[in-house]
């Protein structure tokens, strides 16, 4: 639970000029982002629908699966945390997580700050290159306020469990230095599983019927679906799955960051 | 305020045999080995002292600074500070304390230097009426107060190690550790950073423990030394035999136009004087053409004549001992 103190609103303020710091950086990120995220998954999808000759494949137009990628691409952003995953492992790596240790703070709610600021940032972003895509390239996404709670609220939550998975992959650099490759493992099965590349309704029904109990699907897939006003998983499994991961991977959390510490050497310091 | 009882730390690491073979193995067994970082430490030191903790790098100081700053536990032995255990992490021990890391930036490095005191003050819990005085006047005192709004990065050393000490000083810790608080600052930073620690511990008495390669730092900030060597405090008393020590003698550097003068010279100097030279050994790396003596100071007159007379040398150079050659001066002059 976000407790706004004196604390928690340095960190947030500081972790958005730190984005605003480099000006080219910015509006490159900005306007090129949102350039590439629909112009190529409109090529893409629009060879694949004329080579097959269809106008809807799997109740999604055109325009739909493009507005898909489009909101796809940032969701994923959002739960990231803008991508801040391997911060913690170099901190422990390099020894400069001891920086840190000598504050009278948690550490861990540091960073839990800083990637929500993040996400809340990338959110804010997306809702106004929405506005934008939909003035400009006129894309079919129209959805109501109820639509548009649900979608912030599923973010909100997939965003804590990609963050608490994250953290404790992060955490076994007190064990094996460099993890690197579990990063990567994760980040693509959060791809794939989640529907950043593609709708999890063209995977076999089966599957999907098992993905609608695994949170890795209510990170990306689901919050899009809600929001172009499609027919997705039902709710209550949406929200058990994620509330009761979250609930596992805190309590873990916890215990792997304790045993960690103590095999700290604080390395180069 | 702080006591260290029988305090024993030990790093376990792997050793890996050179080559891809090496790595190879390593990748099925591998041989860990225990490194022993500190045996059997007792240390007490008083409120408000300062210290200079010294020793050869691995020598096991960073690891006590590590103990006492709460980062990592002991394994054996009892640390006790201001009553409070170190690696329990109170936030009220936390609260006292300060590192400043001369390696090593503790300030964000996008952002100006007040942004991240703004945030050190919400993070040591500090009312805005009391730390902003505080900050204009260490901003003041370190004459970088027209600095304070330019981004970090863009500071030059001098200037950014200022604005650490700042960031370290600002919540008024009672213990302060410093480590190389002047590496890689020019003369006149070091004389000023050298000249704000002893004004600050004046005005507010914390307890400072330093360690630095640097024996200007040593002997203007310690009047009490600690040398650690193979993680065994090998001396603990006064600065002043080191100071002593290092105004007895300078190290003479020459360097011959070809190896045999060298060797000429060496024998002369012995014969002149009974100097012997100081380099360890020539397979040290050291170019055959330069050779070193400790001269003592009241000799030094009529050993620069004779230089003068005897050797057409290409070129010599006149310094102080290093703090590393005085340590093992003062411990060879403890053991014997």
């Amino acid at each position: 639970m976000i407790m706004f103190g004196t604390f928690e609103k340095k960190i947030f303020g500081i972790e958005w000029q730190k984005i605003l710091s480099y000006r080219f950086e910015f509006w490159l990120n900005f306007f090129g982002e949102m350039a590439l995220c629909i112009i190529i998954p409109y090529f893409l999808w629009d060879t694949i629908y004329v080579s097959k000759n269809i106008t809807v494949y799997h109740g999604l137009a055109l325009p739909d699966i493009v507005s898909y990628s489009f909101c796809a691409f940032y969701c994923f952003k959002i739960v990231m945390g803008g991508g801040k995953e391997g911060s913690i492992s170099q901190e422990i790596y390099y020894g400069t997580l001891s920086r840190y240790l000598v504050y009278p703070m948690n550490y861990l709610f540091m960073k839990y700050i800083q990637y929500m600021a993040t996400s809340l940032f990338h959110l804010s972003k997306f809702v106004l290159l929405l506005v934008l895509a939909k003035w400009w390239w006129h894309l079919p996404i129209d959805p109501t306020v109820e639509q548009l709670g649900l979608f912030v609220l599923i973010l909100f939550l997939a965003a804590n469990f990609v963050f608490l998975i994250f953290t404790i992959n992060e955490c076994m650099a007190f064990w094996a230095d460099n993890v690197w490759s579990l990063q990567v493992i994760f980040r693509t099965t959060l791809q794939i599983l989640g529907g950043l590349y593609s709708p999890l309704l063209f995977f076999p029904e089966k599957f999907q019927n098992i993905l609608a109990w695994s949170p890795i699907s209510h990170c990306v897939y689901t919050p899009v679906m809600i929001l172009l006003g499609k027919q997705g998983y039902p709710l209550f499994s949406i929200f058990a799955s994620l509330m009761i991961s979250i609930s596992i991977l805190f309590f873990l959390l916890k215990a792997v960051w304790k045993r960690g510490l103590i095999k700290f050497e604080a390395a180069g310091m | 305020m702080i006591e260290i009882k029988q305090v024993s730390k030990h790093y376990k690491t792997y050793r890996k045999d050179p080559g891809f073979m090496g790595s190879l193995k390593s990748l099925w067994a591998r041989n860990f080995i225990t490194k022993t970082a500190l045996k059997d430490i007792d240390l007490k030191i008083s409120s408000g002292e300062r210290i200079g903790l010294l020793g050869a790098n691995g020598a096991g100081k960073t690891t006590l600074i590590k103990i006492l700053a709460g980062i990592m536990p002991a394994d054996e032995g009892t640390v006790s500070v201001m009553g409070y255990t170190p690696y329990e992490r109170e936030a009220s021990y936390l609260k006292q304390l300060a590192i400043v890391m001369g390696q090593k930036a503790q300030l964000w490095w996008d952002l100006p230097a007040l942004d991240s005191f703004e945030l050190l003050a919400a993070i040591y819990e500090q009312d805005r009426s009391l730390w902003m005085p505080r900050l204009d006047e260490l901003s003041q005192k370190l004459n970088v107060a027209h600095l304070l709004k330019i981004p970090v990065r863009k500071l030059s050393l001098g200037e950014r190690m200022k604005m650490e000490l700042i960031g370290a000083f600002l919540h008024q810790p009672a213990i302060i550790f410093l480590d190389e608080p002047t590496l890689g600052l020019d003369l006149q930073a070091q004389k000023s950073v050298r000249q704000f620690i002893l004004d600050y511990h004046e005005q507010y008495r914390p307890t400072i423990i330093l360690t630095s390669h640097y024996m200007k730092d040593i002997e203007a900030l310690c009047p009490r030394l600690v040398m650690i060597e193979q993680g065994k405090i090998i001396y603990d008393g006064s600065s002043d035999k080191i100071s002593e020590a290092n105004s007895q003698e300078k190290k003479l550097q020459i360097t011959f136009k070809n190896p045999e003068e060298g060797q000429d010279f060496v024998i002369k100097m012995r014969n002149q004087f009974s100097l012997e030279n100081a380099d360890k050994s020539e397979s040290s790396g050291s170019s055959p053409l330069v050779k070193h003596w400790n001269v003592p100071k009241k000799r030094l007159t009529e050993v620069m004549t004779f230089i003068m007379q005897e050797t057409s040398m290409e070129d010599f150079n006149l310094s102080d001992m290093e703090l590393s050659e005085l340590i093992e001066q003062v411990w060879f002059t403890k053991k014997n």
